[in-house]
């Protein structure tokens, strides 16, 4: 910024005038081809601003007035649609106008401190880079800007933007009584969220146990699979096992198999009616069938065993690689000391292993936050419940949120919890990590 | 400097500048030469399993009306996606789609649906079918076929006599390999049924207003002290359809409540044995019951956004008309909903299934529609679950009840306000 009122102040008559037409200091430098690039972009934007542009960040007041109706043709003998504002529209033609908006601002900053620094340039003596030569330069010495290029504009068009669109929903009444085109929806501001976050409503009601399983669920399931995933790495690296390529490869062949695919087999296996009872029941081990997914404790129970099944492997393949290269003398020097197994272990494969797997069990919590796959095949979030407003015992924030999307187009509430999941997740992950010692104590490992 | 960036910044907004102006001129009409037969196109949702038929009636009706140039496709859209697919975004839909009669309060409400001004739908189709397909007293739809579930049961387990009445069936002793008789009634389209025979409404007796559910009166207490009982019965099995049908091929399965979706699969499972008729009666406070079912009836409704919409409602005419609902019942056995052919009892009773589910639909009431009931099915879920693990018993059944009532009529937007 500082640059860009420098530009302004210290440029002569013909950078001044760039800065209001663009590529004005350009066209008269020896640019010409960039000068009218830069011009057509400005008259481009103009041109959108004032047709449509203008009009669509205007109409985000409001999001609509004018509702849809219908008007009977006697001629035709139908009624003929009065198309109305479309809400959903509106939010997002508006939201892409402030994206237009904000790209050309950043078009038009760049573009007004060249003209300075080309002003510059021929004052120095120096020729000015031709069309031809700029963009032979983008091949060689600015390569790295031509490749980030589509990445950084995909992530914006397809990632930043719809993002952008569904954070705003939750500050609207996009629910299933404004259904658009037929409703308008308005902003509402924080009711949602006040309504999500008081305990005595109906939303609330059911927010803060789901919340409180959510969490009991994200810290069973990552500690578990971290636990004893590391107990399994380190029995399989113990010394006197034989075949050890064997024992890795058999744990890592249920990563093979796709998760959906072992989860709706367990769905499956645990069914009321499903092979493990019938089993149980043929063996006369119980006289009745055990409800594996629909008592709610046993449900809870189970998809934290099930997930123990998918996870383990995958910590198991981590900490191996990690055990392997802890030094054997550190281990030596310890026994000449007189340390036990069990003190070995916490001072110095614990500490190792933690040190480099602490961003990892991060990652791993938030992702058991928002785990959707495992609830979603293995219980649907069943079983169902009385308590709750369109949820079930084991559904977590993530699997409600699609409840609500689904089966009855809340979208508000539903981008609400999102952006709730969102701050948790990332108030957690900022804290937990920077706490880690692989954040505080980076130069030492090793 | 970002040059690159702000280079192709600057063709991007180019780009985006014409499509703007593009967009503005587009509905312009070519009144050009008069011999040129007019090009229409269409676009048609239906079920996957319709697919030779509506190919069939599509061509139909293109040989009907040459006098314009037809383009009609036809994607497969389930009736029961219907609604979700069409809402996600109104003017990309089909022209025409079938739906499931449940949905359209909902797409009448978001303005999805094009009001039926002409032709003979409220005369021409049963009484039911039509108030199925009308909101706020008037047309929004057009009836193709009836649906709702009843009876099947093993004609080697049960005679037909045997079947009529449910007290019966679960009294008759068939050993311990055989259930007597499944439903699934942790769902409530299936177990409202109890609720409905017993005399309780949902949402009113019209089945429109969102305050008023009574499953809760001493009716529904009654209703659900006989679901208890059910639920407690070694004789009984809470199944769904998967399990029924698997049931069945096992002859392990006396009789269940489904509906004609899985007819075939049923039939060929018993073969000489496959018996099919309306539900049972029970008996609650000394009273045989016919049992109740909630009737759903499929609909072909207008998209309101179409560009054509004369020809649209023709389509969408001619795929319900007596001709067309002959073919249905035909080709994929669909109960009519035309008044000629469904007071045609010879012909239905030329099809076992549907003269089942005729029979039963007279004992039927027609499944609400309000958008309210997407709070009445995972209550009705977890009461049902509450039935079958035993937490519902019949001390605390009054209590139990309140509860789902009272999540079935919840509001969010009341507890808004409040505040």
């Amino acid at each position: 910024m500082k640059q860009f009122f420098y530009a302004f102040r210290k440029g002569d008559a013909l950078t001044k005038l760039s800065f209001f037409i663009l590529g004005f200091s350009n066209l008269f430098r020896g640019q010409v081809v960039k000068g009218i690039i830069f011009l057509s972009a400005q008259v481009a934007y103009f041109f959108y601003m004032f047709t449509y542009g203008f009009s669509a960040i205007g109409k985000l007041r409001h999001l609509g007035t004018r509702e849809q109706g219908w008007v009977f043709d006697e001629d035709r003998g139908i009624d003929v649609l009065m198309p109305g504002d479309n809400s959903m529209l509106i939010l997002l033609y508006g939201v892409f106008a402030i994206f237009i908006t904000l790209a050309f601002l950043y078009l038009y900053k760049s573009a007004a401190e060249q003209s300075y620094s080309l002003e510059m340039q021929i004052k120095r003596g120096k020729k000015p880079l031709s069309f031809y030569e700029e963009v032979t330069e983008y091949a060689d010495s600015r390569l790295h800007k031509t490749l980030l290029f589509l990445p950084v504009i995909g992530v914006v068009v397809l990632t930043v933007l719809p993002l952008v669109f569904m954070i705003l929903i939750a500050f609207t009444n996009f629910d299933r009584n404004h259904q658009p085109p037929g409703n308008l929806f308005t902003w509402v501001g924080l009711d949602n969220f006040k309504a999500m976050l008081s305990s005595g409503s109906v939303l609330g009601k059911t927010f803060f146990p789901v919340l409180g399983w959510t969490l009991v669920w994200a810290t069973l399931a990552t500690s578990l699979n971290y636990i004893l995933g590391m107990l399994l790495a380190m029995l399989i690296n113990k010394k006197g096992i034989k075949i050890k390529g064997f024992y890795r490869t058999i744990f890592i062949l249920s990563i093979a198999i796709p998760q959906f695919v072992s989860l709706l087999v367990m769905r499956n296996i645990l069914d009321d009616d499903g092979p493990l009872n019938v089993l149980l029941e043929k063996a006369g081990i119980i006289s009745d069938y055990v409800p594996f997914l629909t008592n709610t404790t046993l449900a809870r129970i189970s998809v934290i065993v099930i997930n123990l099944w998918i996870g383990i492997p995958y910590t198991m393949l981590i900490t191996t690689g990690i055990l392997m290269n802890i030094p054997e003398d550190l281990y030596e020097s310890a026994k000449i000391d007189g340390a036990t197994p069990v003190t070995q272990y916490f001072r110095i494969t614990l500490p190792y292993v933690f040190f480099v797997t602490a961003p990892y069990l991060i990652t791993q919590f938030i992702g058991n936050i928002n785990n959707f796959n495992i609830i979603y095949f293995l219980t649907r979030g069943g079983p169902a419940t009385l308590d709750y407003y369109q949820a079930g015992k084991t559904d977590l924030l993530v699997t409600w949120l699609y409840k609500l999307t689904v089966n009855s187009k809340d979208y508000s509430y539903a981008s609400t919890i999102g952006i709730l999941v969102f701050i948790i997740s990332a108030v957690f992950s900022l804290i937990a990590y920077r706490r880690t010692s692989s954040y505080k104590n980076e130069e030492e490992f090793g | 400097m970002k040059k690159i960036i702000a280079l192709l910044m600057s063709v991007i907004l180019i780009a985006f500048t014409f499509a703007a102006c593009g967009d503005g001129n587009v509905s312009e009409n070519n009144n050009g030469e008069v011999d040129k037969k007019e090009t229409i196109t269409l676009r048609l949702w239906g079920a996957q399993d319709d697919k030779e038929m509506l190919t069939k009636l599509v061509s139909d009706f293109k040989k009907e009306h040459p006098e314009k140039e037809w383009k009609i496709s036809i994607s497969f859209v389930g009736e029961d996606d219907a609604a979700t697919e069409v809402l996600k975004d109104v003017s990309a839909a089909a022209d025409v789609f079938s739906f499931a009669s449940d949905q359209i309060a909902t797409l009448k409400k978001a303005g999805a649906l094009y009001r039926v001004t002409n032709g003979d739908i409220g005369t021409r189709n049963s009484e039911p079918s039509v108030q199925a397909a009308t909101v706020d007293g008037e047309i929004y739809a057009y009836p193709a076929s009836s649906d709702t579930f009843f009876l099947y049961y093993d004609k080697a387990v049960f005679s037909d006599e045997e079947v009529k009445s449910l007290e019966k069936i679960l009294a008759k002793d068939t050993g311990d390999k055989i259930t007597n008789f499944a439903m699934k009634i942790d769902d409530g389209w299936y177990s409202s049924s109890f609720f409905f025979t017993a005399g309780c409404t949902l949402f009113g007796e019209d089945g429109k207003d969102k305050t008023k559910c009574d499953f809760n009166s001493e009716k529904g207490v009654m209703a659900a002290n006989y679901m208890i009982d059910l639920a407690n019965n070694k004789k009984f099995a809470n199944l769904d359809d998967a399990k029924i049908k698997a049931g069945f091929k096992a002859r392990t399965l006396g009789a269940a409540v489904s509906g004609t979706w899985n007819a075939d699969d049923i039939k060929k499972s018993l073969g000489e044995d496959f018996g099919v008729t309306k539900l049972p009666t029970i008996r609650l406070d000394g009273e045989d019951k016919n049992m109740v079912s909630m009737a759903n009836f499929k609909l072909y409704g207008v998209n309101a956004q179409t560009k054509h919409p004369e020809e649209a409602h023709e389509l969408a005419d001619f795929l319900t008309d007596r001709a067309a609902q002959e073919t249905r019942f035909k080709v994929r056995s669909y109960a009519p909903t035309h008044t000629d052919l469904a007071g045609d009892k010879e012909t239905l009773a030329s099809n076992e299934v549907v003269a089942a589910l005729t029979a039963q639909s007279r004992h039927s009431i027609l499944q609400t529609s309000i958008d309210q009931v997407a709070n009445f099915w995972t209550p009705a879920e977890a009461f049902g679950t509450g039935l079958i693990d035993g937490t519902v018993t019949k001390q605390n059944v009054k209590e139990k009840l309140d509860a789902f009532v009272s999540a079935v009529l919840t509001s969010i937007k009341e507890e808004d306000t409040t505040k």
